[in-house]
């Protein structure tokens, strides 16, 4: 008895499937579609200490093996001097290096 | 004020960045300022400087080449000549002979020729203050009239151009700013601006509100700073966004490396002196605003006290205090701490009412949003070294 009901809800749910396949299925392609977070909307803040810091040691594995390696670790960081400093002055430490105009 | 413990938590110094006020004055009223005092017509003494300049080369804190910021004040208000003379006197006691840069952070309304030989001459570095184009500038950088200054910034910024004067921009984020990014973009390109500084509209001082603190404003900022970066990385020339190349060195440090103390929470790295001599420390725009728990922040006067007394000052010692904790506290709680620092004191101080303390606005827009960013960029493309 339990067989059959089974097998009911099984035949049911393929049928559903193939009606949603043949008959709506571009209502749910285009419903999926609007749901799809953008690029910009998918920058989720880090919810928790070991979920950031998993993703960043992750990325710097993916980084580390770009063949700008030598570039990423000097010219890169250099930019990065900045950092920690008073944000109503620039603090561009390379200053001088910038004659570009 | 709470009971000081004697021991010195974090080595004062070394300067780093010495903020000067020439005068409180600005000749336009920003709405966003964070100036409480900027009608005052009052203008900083040679007894001061010479006080100053004195006082910081024998105080032991200058171990390395520091920076000199006229700022706190629209700085171009005073002459050429003024700094002609606060030059030579800081040269003249310069002893040494240690690597004094100085800067202007500067609304640019007041550049013309005599100024742009003055800066050539001296090889001075100029920030300038716009908040890209007319329809955002105007809204909230306005004269004490309330007519919009873009048309005269645009004009200053031009006149350094044709002098081939380098310059960066700082432009402050407020809400309406955050549907604009390709404005934005473009206008930074056309002025031939590669250097870019965002900074957020804060709460601090007089401006007790932002447009910002929000719940709506986190997600429109990440929006906003993940189009600049795609928009930014594609530019040629490229643009450099402090904020984008400051998250990425961070992001990218050797695991281990510890993320650098932040300047604002080392003692001593920012000295503050406005136009009457008063003096402080940590966070330059805590000078001149009030605290009844420190009994204001200004460490003393340069007339009458001296920096090297004002390290050792019961006063310093308890913000300090507070501050270090605070930064514990951040350690502890915050996931971005690493990429960060610890904070910003006058952020924490203002928005949560006690240095002792972690998460602000300003964090989550300036540092946590900027991360999220930059770390979902360079898990989704080899890093582009600009």
């Amino acid at each position: 008895m339990e067989n059959q009901k089974n097998e009911a809800r099984s035949q049911a749910k393929k049928r559903l499937q193939a009606l949603l396949k043949a008959a709506i299925g571009g209502v749910v392609v285009a419903a999926a579609t609007l749901a799809t977070p953008s690029a910009e909307a998918s920058i989720a803040p880090a919810l928790g200490k070991t979920s950031l810091e998993e993703r960043v040691r992750d990325m710097r594995v993916a980084q580390t093996t770009a063949a700008n390696q030598a570039e990423l670790s000097e010219t890169l960081l250099a930019w990065g001097n900045w950092g920690n400093h008073w944000h109503n002055w620039h603090n561009w430490h390379n200053w001088h290096n910038w004659h570009n105009w | 004020m709470n009971a000081v413990t004697t021991a010195r938590l974090t080595e004062p110094g070394p300067l780093d960045l010495l903020v000067l006020q020439p005068t409180p004055f600005c000749n336009i009223n920003c709405s966003y300022c964070y100036l409480p005092d900027r009608r005052s017509r009052k203008q900083i003494s040679s007894e001061v400087l010479d006080r100053v300049f004195d006082q910081v080369f024998t105080s032991g804190l200058v171990r390395q080449p520091f920076t000199v910021v006229w700022h706190a004040g629209e700085p171009l208000v005073l002459p050429p000549r003024f700094y002609e003379k606060a030059f030579a006197l800081l040269a003249a006691l310069n002893v040494n002979k240690v690597s004094v840069a100085h800067s202007f952070q500067t609304n640019a309304t007041l550049i013309d020729d005599d100024w742009c030989q003055f800066i050539r001459a001296h090889d001075l570095r100029i920030g300038v203050s716009v908040d890209g184009p007319a329809f955002l500038h105007d809204r909230f950088r306005k004269t004490y009239s309330g007519q919009g200054t873009f048309a005269r910034v645009l004009e200053g910024m031009q006149r350094l151009r044709e002098y081939k004067i380098p310059f960066h921009v700082i432009s402050v984020l407020t809400r309406a700013s955050l549907d604009y990014p390709d404005e934005l973009f473009d206008f930074y390109v056309g002025l031939g601006s590669d250097r870019v500084g965002f900074n957020v509209e804060e709460i601090e001082g007089p401006n007790t509100t932002s447009s910002l603190n929000a719940v709506d404003a986190r997600p429109m900022l990440t929006r906003f700073l993940s189009r600049f970066y795609d928009l930014a990385e594609r530019a040629n020339p490229p643009i450099h966004v402090r904020e984008f190349d400051s998250a990425r060195a961070a992001l990218l440090a050797p695991p281990g490396v510890s993320p650098p103390p932040d300047q604002q929470n080392t003692p001593m790295a920012i000295v503050s002196v406005d136009c009457d001599g008063n003096f402080s420390t940590f966070s330059p725009e805590l000078l001149g605003l009030p605290s009844t728990h420190y009994d204001g922040f200004a460490l003393g006067n340069i007339l009458t006290d001296s920096l090297a007394d004002a390290v050792k000052s019961p006063r310093l010692m308890a913000i300090e205090r507070d501050i270090r904790a605070g930064v514990e506290r951040c350690k502890a709680t915050c996931s971005y701490f690493n990429y960060c620092g610890g904070g910003a004191p006058v952020n924490k101080y203002f928005e949560n009412g006690s240095f002792d303390s972690s998460e602000t606005m300003f964090c989550r827009m300036s540092r946590q949003a900027v991360v999220d960013v930059v770390l979902h960029k360079l898990e989704r493309s080899p890093v582009g070294v600009q």
